[in-house]
């Protein structure tokens, strides 16, 4: 056996790569940027892809296939990894290739007009600014739980028409679908069973007492007579839930934690309203709310940045990393909310980038300015080594965020 | 029939979304953006594919005019 003589700094998925990826991300850039690993679960061979160039190929590239369960090998498979296997989920946009895909993703941006998105921005700060009253009231509140979560769930509650009291049922059936855990792998099928199930109530209810809302609209999308049938439809409310719930709630606190952390940013944000969309972008940047894209599978032996990967391989890439990748970032790792460089790729790449972009930016621009407004005193009320991320592999969320707003808070 | 694309550089967000589906059609340029513009396409497959990206286009920076004039 060849003795391995360099390791990453935090071998991927443990405790300290969860805690600080960043150093475990350069070391792979550097020295195996298509990573070969045994995926936690299963034990499958998998490829981590790091560099921005070769995450935004895998992206792109039609040979790095979504669709799983065509493509993926038999060990991939069988492994569970197929995500909403054997729900009405296997068919979701977020899964499916063209031309299955360019046929949902029409109907999907046929509800996503103007007039919808001016109308979300009223929507979106009323809601602000209630929970910042709320915030007030408190005086000490989590970051986390009582702003960027209630912000987040309303705002997606609203939108989609449902009852928020479903929504911390919805978030735990979301951990239930992707676990870290691989001894969880037996509770995923009941995850997507049960967001199907609120999906499938949804659409119920608004074909009954249609609204103004985004499901009803998509019960009603058509173009040139096509429309989403019945699975389709509960598939496509069910992939907003869980692309809606969590990931805005991770961004707003990432980026909340980003300006505690670079006072002198965050002060140009508001002393300069003309940075507020760039300054979105780069808190994107940054650090998103997904550390990985969905798993890509290779419908053919194909090489990538000189490592070649066998047909149906998994495949994960990496958008922290791409991110934070000094071939296409200058100084990434400095906050600059005036840097003018590349795109990132926070929201994605390619076919498959966030449907829902255009309410995402909406959202942290006008919910992250609006905290530190509110409260110019903002500040952690635990040191900041205790301030720490969930261990799950897709997604980059802080567990929680505690902060004082220094205005005493009358009885 | 005659189809022309263009992309607004206003609008485009560098989402990727239009080369992936048309590489032949769109290219995404060093800095990550749509790159304008297709004029004169004229194979019906081409135009149909034209309007499909403008659709799926998450920033709806893409727009298609067709003329039925040769």
């Amino acid at each position: 056996m060849t003795p391995i003589e360099h390791f990453p700094p935090a071998e991927l998925f443990t405790k300290d790569y969860y805690q600080n990826p960043y150093p475990t991300f350069e070391w792979l850039r550097t020295n195996s940027p298509v990573h070969e690993f045994d995926f936690p679960v299963g034990n499958v061979r998998t490829w981590m892809v790091t560099r921005y160039d070769d995450v935004r190929t895998v992206l792109a590239d039609p040979r790095f296939s979504s669709e799983g369960g065509t493509w993926g090998n038999a060990e991939f498979r069988e492994a569970g990894l197929v995500s909403g296997s054997g729900s009405v989920l296997e068919r979701a946009i977020t899964v499916v290739d063209p031309p299955a895909h360019t046929r949902l993703r029409r109907l999907a941006m046929s509800t996503f007009t103007t007039r919808r998105i001016a109308h979300w921005r009223d929507t979106v700060q009323r809601i602000v600014e209630n929970t910042l009253d709320d915030c007030a009231r408190r005086g000490s509140f989590d970051v986390m739980d009582d702003y960027a979560g209630v912000v987040s769930s309303d705002v997606l509650g609203e939108i989609l028409g449902f009852r928020i009291e479903r929504h911390r049922e919805l978030v735990e059936a979301i951990g239930q679908a992707f676990p870290s855990d691989p001894g969880l792998m037996d509770q995923v099928p009941e995850g997507f069973r049960r967001i199907c199930e609120y999906a499938e109530e949804l659409v119920a209810d608004k074909r009954r007492e249609p609204g103004d809302d985004l499901t009803s609209a998509l019960v009603h999308a058509s173009e040139d007579g096509d429309r989403l049938d019945h699975e389709e439809l509960v598939a496509m409310v069910a992939a907003m839930i869980m692309a809606g719930s969590d990931t805005v709630r991770a961004f707003v606190g990432n980026a909340v934690l980003a300006l505690l952390d670079h006072p002198e940013q965050c002060g140009l944000m508001l002393s300069s309203p003309e940075y507020t969309s760039s300054a979105v972008e780069e808190l994107l940047r940054y650090e998103g709310a997904l550390s990985t894209a969905l798993f890509r599978v290779t419908t053919e032996e194909l090489e990538l940045a000189g490592t070649v990967l066998p047909a149906g391989a998994p495949v994960i890439a990496v958008l922290l990393s791409a991110n934070r990748d000094p071939d296409r970032f200058t100084a990434p790792d400095r906050l600059d909310i005036t840097r003018n460089e590349s795109r990132h790729v926070g929201f994605g790449h390619g076919l498959h980038n966030c449907l829902g972009a255009a309410l995402a930016r909406l959202e942290g621009e006008i919910a992250i300015p609006a905290l530190f407004r509110r409260f110019p005193d903002l500040a952690r009320d635990i040191p900041r080594e205790e301030v720490g991320y969930i261990e799950n592999w897709a997604m980059r969320r802080l567990v929680r965020l505690p902060v004082s707003t220094g205005i005493p808070v009358r009885p | 029939m005659r189809a022309t694309a263009r992309v607004d550089r206003s609008l485009c967000q560098g989402a990727g979304l239009c080369e992936a589906m048309g590489p032949e059609l769109f290219r995404i340029d060093e800095e990550g953006y749509s790159e304008n513009s297709q004029r004169n396409i004229t194979n019906e497959e081409k135009v149909l594919l034209l309007q499909d990206i403008a659709d799926c286009c998450p920033t709806g920076a893409i727009s298609v005019t067709v003329s039925e004039q040769d």
